[in-house]
């Protein structure tokens, strides 16, 4: 009796497992295997951030497809700083999605990524150096992708649902204004239906207010003693899904040869602290 | 024939222009289409037009650029051909040569090489008396040919006249014949007469003038519609549409719509259309409205698969298309772009912005990419504008700063690299102009964490930030 429960057990974990990795099951208590690179089913609902302690918290392995996720960048100095690194991987990862899946073939142009608001907009290098092979340029970030400068809000918004109702779109990374809760909705409906993803970077000040984003990350800078960038990245909420660990140091992965991000571990500076006390006291 | 430099000297201020014969070639086709208020059938030099099919332009020499316009059956019109002629010379002010006679290749040689202009010959005997002291050239025959003749001293058309007829042929060919035959009216010469470009517009006059805008709104769709489906018909997409509206007082309104590419799907073409049309202010009434399609190219209707689905090729070739001109219109096509890495290592010029509409979007498919000239870590993956100027404390010379004050903050940095030099690119001569001056870039840490990309401009010792990593 019991062995037959087991395997009834086994058998019901197995087909979660298998919905969960399509997608069409989420589930926050992290049992689902991640996948790599090399193993994508066909129609792959997530786009993975490269980090695996990242993508196994997440439902799906990664950034799910067909929704939108907010950013929020926290630097009083920079109030409008949008995090290009952490988007421009992202988009990277989208993309190497897009050529690995082999639905389109290489003389179509695939799907292209949009950065829609010139704040947003990367520098042309950080998208250049994730080409590594050779073969895979004709169909590179760089070429398939289209700025688009908005002038006020109202047109960002019009862009930005145009964008993700077209089929033509697979990521879009915007500057957003200030949006309502209804209008989060609408943007989720639109990338719903075309299985469009995007990005939205919103004020810092707006992290109070609710949203129908799928997930939301907060990113802000903390002092380093490598060579690389570190910054604190939390992941806020996750859309109908309990929440376990939230919030990892990353920075550019310096030995590999195109942006990537990796965790690192967290390090107490305590010399500098010494300095500044020394400075004020005396000791 | 002398060097441009040496025509100036020896006329002072004169206007000087590059030799472009397409520009000309259109010109004159255009001044032929004008010329057709005299006669149905005017044409161009049929060596001209050869020369345009061949784009061998440059080096047709200039006694080729003519109209010849056919007068046959148009005396009642004109009345008498003197005044005519008298006529077309005042229309073009006296700089063109003119010639009236009774076949193609007789005017042709009197209004080349003729004594005086306006030149009229009435009847053959008359033209073959002015032909006869015409050199042989005038016929329209090649330099061999020519040449040939003259090496037996025939140097005018008449000396060729008292040939006899039947020898000519064999001694000096048989185009020598025809032509002189064309002349004097014994052989039928052809003429292609030039038509008017096609022109896809629709026009609507409004007597009285519409002052409802709701009405205005309903003509300008029902003139697209039936301007859309004459494309259509005829196979034909158009990748400009211009619509101009003229109100009473003869001031016009003219809006333009560009697209990426040439379309004329009716639900797509709308559905830009329409928004912009909607917000359109209207001052006045409209009297007029006219709505063009120009840059017309020819497409083929191919039917679209039974099994297309979303994902397939076509289909999201055709949907980004159509997201390009939806951008393009309603945003504006200097703000919709690609990015493209340029060659050089100046920060501001190392990439540029081009405009996506109108780009030959096969040329970046094809380029085969290079690696990343610099790692993450090299540059800034966000770069100001402008570099914006900060004031640093306490630095040491050629040492990254240890304290700098930015947006009124003050920063204590708690690492730094560089200094890394970017030298004006002398090869473009700048040094010269002093447009850009050598430049120290370091790569600091302040406290907080934040990465910036600084530097102190070698000629004037101030300090710039240039860019972050966010």
């Amino acid at each position: 009796m019991s062995a037959r429960k087991e395997s009834i057990t086994r058998c019901g974990a197995q087909i979660i497992d298998d919905l969960s990795t399509r997608g069409l099951v989420w589930s926050g208590s992290g049992r689902t295997s991640t996948p790599t690179f090399d193993d994508f089913a066909p129609y792959a609902a997530a786009i993975p951030l490269g980090i695996p302690e990242i993508d196994q918290a997440l439902p799906g392995g990664g950034l799910q497809r067909g929704s939108i996720h907010e950013f929020f960048y926290n630097d009083p100095l920079q109030p409008r700083a949008i995090p290009t690194s952490l988007t421009s991987v992202i988009a990277h990862n989208a993309h190497k999605l897009l050529t690995t899946q082999g639905v389109w073939d290489e003389a179509a142009r695939p799907r292209s990524t949009l950065w829609i608001g010139k704040r947003s907009w990367p520098t042309p290098y950080t998208l250049v150096g994730m080409s590594q092979d050779r073969a895979s340029a004709t169909s590179s970030l760089l070429h398939s992708a289209l700025f688009i400068d908005t002038t006020n809000d109202r047109m960002t918004l019009w862009a930005l649902e145009t964008a993700l109702r077209s089929p033509a779109a697979h990521v879009v990374i915007a500057d957003c204004p200030r949006l309502s809760l209804t209008a989060t909705k609408r943007l989720l409906l639109a990338a719903r239906e075309r299985g469009t993803t995007a990005l939205l970077i919103r004020n810092s000040k707006d992290s109070k207010y609710p949203s129908c984003a799928t997930t939301r990350w907060a990113l802000s800078p903390t002092p380093s003693l490598y060579d690389t960038p570190l910054w604190e990245l939390s992941l806020l909420k996750i859309r109908g899904a309990a929440l376990r660990s939230s919030s990892w140091i990353i920075g550019i992965n310096e030995h590999a040869s195109s942006l990537s991000l990796r965790v690192f571990p967290r390090v107490v500076d305590r010399c500098h602290q010494e300095e500044t006390t020394r400075d004020k006291y005396g000791t | 024939m002398m060097p441009l430099p040496l025509a100036e000297a020896l006329i002072s201020g004169a206007y000087t222009e590059a030799f472009d014969p397409i520009r000309d070639y259109n010109a004159l086709y255009a001044l032929a289409v004008w010329c057709r208020r005299f006669s149905p059938l005017v044409s161009i030099d049929y060596e001209l037009a050869v020369a345009h099919k061949r784009n061998e332009l440059r080096t047709l020499p200039s006694l080729h650029y003519g109209i010849t316009i056919d007068l046959t059956g148009t005396e009642k019109l004109h009345g008498d051909i003197d005044l005519l002629c008298q006529r077309i010379d005042a229309l073009f002010q006296y700089r063109a040569r003119i010639c009236a006679a009774p076949t193609i290749g007789g005017a042709w040689a009197l209004s080349r090489y003729g004594p005086h202009t306006p030149c009229v010959a009435r009847s053959i005997p008359a033209l073959t008396e002015a032909l006869t002291n015409l050199p042989i050239r005038s016929l329209r025959l090649d330099r061999l040919c020519v040449e040939r003749l003259a090496d037996v001293g025939m140097y005018t058309i008449g000396e060729l006249l008292s040939l006899p007829r039947h020898t000519l042929g064999q001694r000096f060919g048989k185009p020598l014949v025809y032509r002189l035959h064309q002349a004097l009216g014994s052989l039928d010469e052809r003429l292609n007469p030039v038509e008017e470009r096609a022109r896809y517009e629709r026009h609507r006059i409004f007597e009285p003038p519409l002052t409802n805008r709701r009405a205005i709104i309903i003509a300008i769709e029902a003139l697209f519609h039936d301007l859309v489906r004459h494309l259509r018909a005829e196979q034909i997409s158009a990748g400009l549409f211009s619509l101009i509206i003229c109100d009473t007082t003869f001031q016009s309104i003219c809006k333009e719509f560009p697209l990426s590419s040439a379309t004329n799907d009716t639900k797509h073409l709308l559905s830009i259309i329409q928004p912009i049309i909607d917000s359109m202010r209207f001052c006045g009434e409209a009297r007029e409205i006219i709505l063009r399609a120009q840059d017309t190219t020819r497409s083929i209707k191919e039917q679209r698969s039974f099994t297309a689905q979303d994902f397939d090729a076509s289909e999201i070739a055709r949907s980004y298309r159509e997201l390009l001109n939806t951008f393009g219109i309603r945003i504006g096509k200097d703000r919709v772009s690609f990015a493209r890495l340029n060659d050089s290592y100046i920060p501001e010029r190392s990439f540029s912005y081009e405009s996506a509409i109108g780009a030959l979007q096969e040329a970046h498919d094809v380029v085969m990419e290079s690696p990343a000239p610099y790692t993450p870590r090299e540059r800034p993956s966000t770069l100001f504008s402008t570099p914006e100027p900060i004031t640093t404390i306490a630095m040491l010379p050629d040492k990254p700063p240890s304290c700098i004050q930015w947006r009124d903050t003050r920063l204590p940095i708690i690492s730094g690299y560089g200094p890394e030099r970017i030298a004006p690119e002398w090869w473009r001569g700048e040094l010269r102009q002093e447009l850009f001056s050598t430049r120290d870039y370091f790569i600091i840490q302040d406290n907080t964490g934040r990465w910036l990309w600084v530097f102190r401009d070698q000629r004037t010792h101030e300090w710039f930030i240039h860019g972050s990593w966010t």
